[in-house]
């Protein structure tokens, strides 16, 4: 019970939407601090845990990045060869989620032959980072040389990532499991922002600016491990970022919604719906700083 | 027939019918649940039949969730999810209200990116051992 409602305060917290509400909510952060009289808020593993469930998969944004651009590049990609030039264990896993995304736009595009390279930088980063074993590589490799096996391949793959993440947490290494989500995540939205830069999609651009809820969780993460010098350098290098998401609000109007069974399935339509604030100035801010954070994290 | 013999056949069938009944509880299984066009998200398990087990997700706005949930019991579900949106308020689950029937898998229109909670409580304890979920989506 009490993890929920710490999870509950958090989430209540970081999901704010108007400026105003911001205020009171960083208020109400401050005050949980000071009523707990803790030198440092340090959260829990079981509330980490539950905040890694909380956060997106990548392939939702993939799927948008596919319906509003048929093209498919690949130098939008981080180079698979890269992946040799990561020795600590803090860029493996950053990495990792990486090229995860990666992998997962290859194969919505069905470039099987890219997708080859990646799934060895996958296999080869897993294997230093002892996750290896959650990986069947060879069955991943016969699926994404079949265009027709994509959906058995992307629940394969968001299964292996399910069952690092578990492993990680039972051996008490949550902060790489903070890193492979942030690396996926950064990946995704700095596909999103190439994307967005080239066709002026709005609801590409809605989705970026709406990443303020995924974020505000990412770094509310990151800063709880930020004892450990690199991910402090990484919370630092996100700060800009972190100022320009504040500058986005999101607001929501409620209504009714319809419910009606079909094929045995009870279905929901809500009508309740969600505006993002934001401008073309945020939005070339964000790609900005995400091209910096990237690039230091890809180098 | 031998009481060795006999006890032998019937670990045998009690261990086809627990494998069965606990195969139930695997994802691998319960994204069958989830329909053609839907892609794979996440699972969620229930820590500990008896007690409510809550978990967290981002929605997007115009996307379509689907939620399965098996349990031990077979087909037929014994566990009630309910989604809750960022404010706590209830905005859909599997038991339908009207029919008081417990639905399997419910589908959910998303026009509100947010943070929702899934909420699972056992309705019928004695016929669920083990629970799992799973949440896809669609554009």
């Amino acid at each position: 019970m009490k993890k929920i409602l710490f999870v509950g305060i958090f989430c209540a917290v970081i999901s704010s939407c108007g400026s105003e509400k911001e205020a009171s909510n960083e208020e109400l952060l401050l005050d949980i601090a000071d009523s707990i009289a803790m030198p440092h808020t340090k959260i829990g593993d079981e509330v980490i845990g539950d905040l890694i469930k909380a956060i997106p998969s990548p392939l939702e944004i993939s799927f948008l990045i596919k319906e509003t651009n048929k093209h498919y590049d690949v130098s939008l990609l981080n180079e698979a060869s890269n992946q040799s030039n990561y020795t600590s264990n803090f860029s493996k896993a950053l990495n990792l989620g990486v090229y995860g995304t990666d992998l997962g736009y290859i194969s919505l595009y069905n470039h099987t032959a890219d997708a080859i390279s990646y799934i060895t930088a996958l296999r080869d980063l897993s294997d230093q980072l002892g996750i290896g074993q959650f990986y069947n590589f060879e069955q991943i490799k016969r699926l994404a040389l079949n265009a027709n096996n994509i959906d058995s391949l992307l629940y394969l793959t968001t299964r292996n990532f399910e069952d690092i993440n578990n492993y990680l947490y039972e051996k008490k290494r949550s902060e790489q499991s903070v890193l492979i989500l942030t690396g996926g995540w950064l990946e995704a939205l700095h596909l999103s922002c190439k994307i967005a830069g080239k066709t002026n999609n709005k609801a590409l651009m809605d989705r970026i600016a709406e990443q303020k809820v995924t974020f505000e969780q990412i770094y509310l993460m990151l800063d709880n491990y930020s004892h450990d010098p690199k991910i402090n350098a990484l919370v630092d290098r996100l700060g800009p970022l972190k100022n320009v998401f504040g500058q986005i609000s999101i607001t929501y109007e409620v209504k009714e919604q319809k419910v009606k069974e079909v094929n045995g399935v009870l279905s929901f339509e809500s009508e309740s719906e969600s505006t993002v604030h934001y401008t073309e100035d945020h939005i070339y801010e964000i790609t900005k700083n995400v091209e910096n954070i990237r690039n230091s994290i890809i180098k | 027939m031998n009481k060795k013999y006999s006890f032998f056949i019937l670990m045998v069938g009690f261990s086809m019918v627990s494998w069965k009944t606990l195969a139930q509880c695997q994802p691998d299984a319960c994204i069958q649940k989830i329909s053609d066009g839907y892609t794979f998200l996440k699972t969620y398990k229930m820590e500990q039949i008896g007690a409510e087990t809550e978990y967290s997700y981002v929605f997007s706005r115009d996307t379509n969730y689907m939620i399965a949930v098996c349990s031990s019991s077979g087909p037929d579900a014994t566990v009630k999810v309910t989604l809750y949106d960022a404010s706590r308020k209830e905005i859909a689950s599997n038991l339908d209200k009207k029919s008081n029937k417990l639905y399997s898998v419910i589908a959910y229109q998303c026009k509100a990116t947010g943070i929702y909670y899934l909420k699972y409580t056992p309705v019928n304890q004695d016929k669920t051992d083990c629970c799992v979920s799973v949440l896809g989506f669609k554009k």
